[in-house]
């Protein structure tokens, strides 16, 4: 599975690296017009949670050659997991050692909330959650199948989405209460609250089994996809 | 004894099945695989790759199963039809598929590039389908392996260096003692280099026999009247224009009595007349 990560990592080292420098770009324009740093940390959510899935997507017209390879299919679907993981904290990383420089350059920027176990959750998570739904459906679908598949899933998360703002809507006088020095106050407050209610060693085994569960989900799906899968078109 | 054994294989997809298929190929020999666009030799190669899933059957290549025990491939040396590699420069495609083979040997490897007149600063997306097809067989050639399997090979090669890549084939499976199975519906290649034929139409096994049984099966006539009713049982295809016919008959010990023109067909008579059976000319009209 080594081989196939470093196989990953040789052939798309490009695009992990621009990744990044796009991040350490973002961030830096991003403190000017940020006033409490939240932007900022967006950016460290939203690149880092796509990284595993455009690695997929670089790989998956390969997918021939790949399992033309002594390569065991399994492994393809670990090393693909494991891999993107791997890169995407790593970025993470990168990016909250950056966010420490440069929140030196503005006083009102506090990247504090980020140096706990709460904000990095809030970064690590919708790495996992991305990448547990869109890869069953890239390791069953070809490339442009798997597209149509994903818009409709997008379409749903949208309509989800529309509904939390309203729920947003709903709640934004509370939000008001929360201190606007925060990131992401309304939500890094509830959930703030939530460890002080459950203790913060329960809220960490709820997370853990959490996502430990979302990830046997999805990779045991994707194994059982792949394993039934015709690579290559059909004569 | 054997390098590819297929017992009775069946793969369905929508509109096309593989049907029941079974042939051998023996330690170091050379088979080839012919039928027509669609006849199923794709198919075949894909399941030996282990990139389809089988619905039935045996599937063993040196003593495995492709499927189930990837490792297997460390020793195919394969080369598709439409070679696809990642687009870089060779140098780093190489880079990426080498440390995969347990055995690669870089001298080779660089021997056959040079060999071949490419250059590790190649960009893989640029060159000709020709290139790409050279660059493969040089990978497939690099790591010592068992077995090679060509789908299609020689299409998109020019004459000179396909009976170049035909006298290389030989030599390596004599050097090397590697069994290789070769696809194409370029007869004449299949000709030249096969130990053994198999034939494949519409996903079935027509005929999978050594060179020599495939020729010593076949007759083919010619007459100027109708089809002697003595051959009639015999009778693979027929071509009839104004005046004259031509047939393909399984043997007949007494057709030379019968007809005045008798000869040995070649494979692309085989495979025509096969395709043909006794329908008329689609293209006369």
């Amino acid at each position: 599975m080594m081989r196939l990560i470093c196989k990953d990592f040789k052939a798309f080292k490009h695009i992990i690296v621009f990744q990044t420098l796009i991040i350490l770009m973002m961030m830096s324009f991003g403190i000017f017009i940020d006033h409490n740093g939240t932007l900022t940390a967006l950016v460290l959510i939203i690149y880092p949670m796509t990284l595993p899935t455009v690695l997929l997507l670089n790989d998956i017209k390969y997918e021939r050659l790949v399992i033309s390879l002594p390569v065991n299919r399994y492994q393809f679907v670990f090393s693909k997991y494991l891999g993107g993981f791997i890169f995407a904290f790593l970025i993470i990383v990168i990016g909250l050692v950056y966010s420490y420089i440069i929140s030196n350059f503005k006083a009102s920027i506090d990247f504090n909330p980020l140096y706990s176990i709460t904000g990095f959750l809030i970064l690590c998570f919708p790495v996992v959650l991305c990448s547990s739904f869109l890869f069953p459906v890239y390791f069953r679908f070809s490339k442009s199948k798997a597209s149509g598949v994903i818009i409709l899933m997008f379409a749903i998360i949208l309509i989800g989405l529309i509904l939390g703002l309203v729920y947003l809507e709903k709640t934004l006088e509370a939000s008001m209460q929360y201190s606007k020095e925060d990131i992401f106050p309304v939500i890094t407050s509830h959930i703030t609250n939530y460890i002080n209610n459950v203790g913060q060693n329960m809220f960490l085994v709820q997370v853990i089994i959490s996502v430990c569960t979302l990830l046997t989900l999805s990779i045991g799906m994707s194994l059982l996809l792949i394993s039934k899968k015709d690579i290559g078109d059909p004569s | 004894m054997y390098t590819i054994k297929l017992d009775n294989v069946t793969k369905s997809f929508k509109g096309f099945t593989l049907d029941n298929v079974s042939f051998h190929l023996k330690n170091d020999c050379i088979m080839g695989l012919i039928g027509s666009n669609g006849a199923g030799k794709t198919t075949i190669i894909k399941l030996l790759m282990g990139l389809y899933v089988k619905d039935q059957g045996i599937i063993s290549v040196l003593g495995d199963d492709p499927f189930k025990t990837p490792s297997i491939k460390d020793k195919i040396g394969f080369v598709y039809d439409n070679p696809q590699f990642y687009d870089f420069k060779l140098k780093k495609i190489t880079k990426i598929i080498r440390p995969f083979y347990n055995n690669w040997d870089h001298s080779v490897y660089e021997k056959y590039i040079k060999a071949f007149k490419l250059s590790d600063t190649m960009r893989f997306k640029t060159m000709s389908r020709g290139m790409k097809l050279k660059y493969n067989l040089a990978i497939a050639l690099s790591h010592h392996a068992k077995l090679l399997i060509l789908d299609e090979p020689t299409s998109g090669l020019d004459p000179v260096f396909r009976n170049d890549f035909l006298s290389l084939l030989l030599n390596i499976r004599d050097k090397e003692k590697l069994s290789i199975l070769f696809s194409s519906h370029i007869t004449d290649d299949v000709e030249k280099i096969a130990d053994s034929i198999t034939y494949i139409r519409s996903g079935k096994i027509i005929i999978s026999d050594t060179k020599a049984n495939v020729f010593n099966s076949f007759q083919l006539i010619k007459g100027s009247n109708s089809l002697p009713k003595a051959l009639n049982d015999h009778l693979i295809g027929i071509e009839k224009k104004q005046d004259n016919f031509t047939a393909l008959i399984t043997y007949h010990p007494n057709a030379e009595e019968i007809c005045t023109t008798v000869s040995l067909p070649t494979l692309e008579d085989i495979m025509y007349f096969h395709e043909r059976g006794e329908s008329y000319d689609a293209f006369n009209l």
